[in-house]
């Protein structure tokens, strides 16, 4: 089975979503997901 | 086949019928610790008679209440018990004690945020009540622990003063324990004397303390009598004991800045609250997540509160308030008399249409 | 290989459960209600509601939606990447190895019933409603839409996902009066989805991860990419179709070994009478053959 897409491809999108997540926890989002995971997301849970 | 047939639509029936009958068996039980600390089925365990309770001073958390000996008169100024109750969720550790205000009481709620600088206070002893012990050192260790537990580390300052700390009382399983508090010195002038003599019979109200099992109760059941000090959203002080006797009945409904659900209530609840202060009425935001020591969201807050059209006071929440007001997902609402004291049962979701149902129920019974 | 390697993968997948819902104070009646503390700032990498009273870490679909929020509308860099990045080094293993819903819906499949094939043309086209989850109910209804007052929601949250219902909202309601009482339509219809999971997990097995889950769809996107991949030996392969009969999520190993609906339970590994197969890591030259008969090395 030939590969269809080089490996330098996983390699560059690796560091794109290392970046990615860089760039998320730089601009805060981390506070957001810790505080919606701990104060009881009535509506996750489907008690509206 | 058909076995299987049937037993999967068996399943599916009983499956079905219990999405469709929504239980809703209200208990108890699991809520609330009584005298001898074990779960009950009865609603105002709560209430019941703690000899404690007919003392002057109490701090039912931390489960100790004293009167003031004969010499010591505060006309000057008066006591404010600081009952913090357990340290953290469940430690086990409670602690509580007595602070002085070098003004009276009128002349306290006068200040604002501003003047609030004015009053100084003065302590004379902590009190601790450690559960679930059997000696003074085996107390100390679980007070060092919860200690460290909270605050991450443990410093040499936080050592002494648990080295400090001297049996008082031991009595089913709870030991108490007691510090003296640094004698204050920035006590305004005309109220040094009152404070000193109160500061000096220390020892003489401890020895004639009354203990009794510290209440703890997770959300507050019926009954129960709520106080606090926090900041409105704006920054001005609010006392509790303000708060409720402004109110025959007093809507309190806890929200958070992420909860959607809550927001799309909030406009109604403007409405509503409108209706109610007719009638002596009132209700009162406690928003979740913005805290009286970290106003990270309060931007968050006002916005939301400007768009929803809300008008009435919204509170900022403290350390612990949990331990009173309960809210195991937001919104959840609570009903107070006022007197402060807890009415009927929490109501968790947004379910305007209880609330008003509720709200009219209580004023009406509160006439 | 090992005797039983299904019962290996069940181990981890019953282990990584537990530890990632270890949080036990939270099931105790009188105790607080969820874990509150700092691990929930990491999501776990398959799905396991934030609002389980045991769980240590956050579901990251719940946490996309709350920082897509339409409050803010803020893509959620952090957790896409993070979820990029697993998904590039092991694709859809999660869901073989670590998801414990995944567990539990392959446990409901044991139970001894006749089981039902769904015929091609229905189960090709279902198998794309995991994307339409994805893309309209985790990120753009909650990205886009605002009530009245601006608020957002987490609309696959709220209207769809069982696990939430299963691992949140029930032990909640059992431990929690308050609850109790504030069950409404929303409670209903999330518990009537449940139910439906759970029977249709007794006789097809994983629905839930073959048609629904915006999770698996996000994995599946990586499958062919990642770094960790299934690898067939052409040599070794005869053709026989033990593998594509073998897989219980309908791949077949011959023709698309990194197929996005791949679980990598490596259950067609274990199967090949050839070892043909075999997940390993790209670049490596991997031979299925252990007895070394003329393995052709694979370029790049």
């Amino acid at each position: 089975m030939k590969r269809k897409v080089p490996v330098w491809v996983t390699f560059v999108l690796i560091f794109a979503s290392i970046a990615c997540m860089a760039f998320g926890i730089y601009r805060g989002e981390v506070d957001t997901v810790l505080t919606k995971a701990i104060n009881i997301c009535m509506e996750c849970i489907g008690l509206g | 086949m058909k076995k299987s047939m049937i037993l999967c639509a068996m399943l599916a029936a009983l499956s079905v019928s219990f999405a469709f009958t929504g239980c809703g068996s209200k208990n108890n039980d699991s809520k609330n610790e009584t005298e001898t600390g074990s779960e009950s089925g009865s609603k105002n365990e709560s209430k019941s008679e703690n000899a404690g309770n007919t003392c002057a001073y109490n701090c039912p958390r931390t489960g100790f209440g004293f009167d003031l000996p004969e010499n010591v008169k505060l006309t000057k100024g008066f006591l404010h018990m600081n009952d913090i109750g357990d340290l953290d969720y469940d430690s086990g550790v409670m602690m509580g004690w007595p602070v002085y205000r070098d003004m009276t009481e009128e002349e306290y709620n006068a200040l604002t945020v501003e003047t609030i600088g004015q009053a100084h206070v003065g302590e004379i002893f902590d009190i601790i009540c450690v559960k679930d012990v059997n000696s003074e050192e085996e107390a100390k260790e679980k007070l060092q622990a919860a200690i460290e537990e909270m605050m991450g580390l443990i410093t040499e300052n936080d050592r002494e003063s648990v080295r400090a700390f001297k049996m008082i009382h031991q009595e089913d399983g709870y030991i108490w324990m007691s510090k003296p508090a640094k004698r204050a010195e920035d006590i305004r002038e005309e109220n040094k004397e009152e404070y000193n003599a109160f500061y000096d019979a220390s020892e003489e109200i401890i020895s004639n303390m009354t203990f009794y099992p510290p209440q703890t109760w997770k959300g507050a059941e019926e009954g129960t009598a709520i106080s606090f000090e926090t900041v409105d959203l704006n920054g001005n002080p609010v006392k509790s004991e303000n708060l409720f006797a402004q109110n025959k009945v007093t809507m309190i409904n806890i929200w958070a800045t992420t909860c959607g659900t809550c927001i799309n209530e909030m406009a109604e609840l403007e409405e509503m609250n409108k209706e109610f202060k007719e009638k002596g009425g009132a209700i009162v935001g406690l928003v979740d997540d913005v805290w009286v020591d970290n106003m990270k969201y309060l931007d968050e807050a006002k916005s939301i509160i400007e768009a929803t059209g809300v008008t009435y006071t919204n509170l900022g929440a403290w350390d612990g308030y949990q331990n009173a007001l309960e809210a195991v997902g937001t919104p959840t609402t609570y009903f107070v008399n006022s007197h402060g004291e807890v009415i009927g049962d929490e109501i968790l979701g947004a379910h305007p249409k209880k609330y008003k149902e509720k709200m009219e129920q209580y004023l009406s019974e509160a006439e | 290989m090992a005797k039983n390697p299904g019962a290996l993968r069940k181990c981890i997948q019953a282990g990584w459960g537990i530890l990632t819902n270890a949080y036990v104070k939270g099931f105790l009646p009188g105790g607080p209600p969820i874990y509150k503390g700092p691990l929930k700032q990491f999501c776990v990498p398959g799905m396991n509601c934030y609002s389980c009273p045991g769980a240590l870490g956050s579901c990251p679909i719940g946490s996309m939606q709350a920082v897509f929020d339409a409050r803010h509308r803020r893509f959620a860099f952090y957790v896409v990447g993070y979820l990029s990045l697993i998904g590039l080094i092991v694709g859809r293993f999660i869901c073989g190895w670590l998801c414990l819903f995944g567990l539990i819906q392959e446990l409901l499949y044991k139970i001894p019933t006749p089981k039902l094939k769904v015929p091609e043309k229905i189960d090709r086209p279902l198998r794309y409603v995991k994307y339409l989850m994805l893309f309209v109910m985790v990120f753009a209804l909650p990205f886009f839409v605002r009530s009245a007052y601006g608020a957002g929601a987490p609309f696959f949250c709220k209207y769809v996902c069982p696990v939430g219902t299963l691992e949140g909202g029930i032990p909640l309601v059992l431990l929690n009066d308050a609850m109790r009482d504030t069950l409404g339509w929303l409670f209903r219809w999330k518990f009537f989805l449940l139910i439906i999971c759970v029977l249709a997990s007794v006789f097809i097995y994983r629905p839930f991860c073959k048609y629904v889950c915006p999770l698996g769809a996000i994995y599946g996107l990586f499958q062919k990419v990642s770094l960790v991949r299934m690898q067939v030996d052409e040599n070794a392969c005869v053709n026989c179709g033990l593998c594509a009969k073998t897989c219980k999520m309908n791949v077949d190993p011959r023709r698309d070994p990194n197929s996005s609906e791949c679980i990598r339970c490596r259950e067609c590994v274990s199967v090949c009478p050839k070892h043909a197969l075999s997940m390993g890591i790209r670049e490596k030259c991997v031979s299925g053959n252990r007895e070394g008969s003329g393995i052709r090395e694979e370029k790049i």
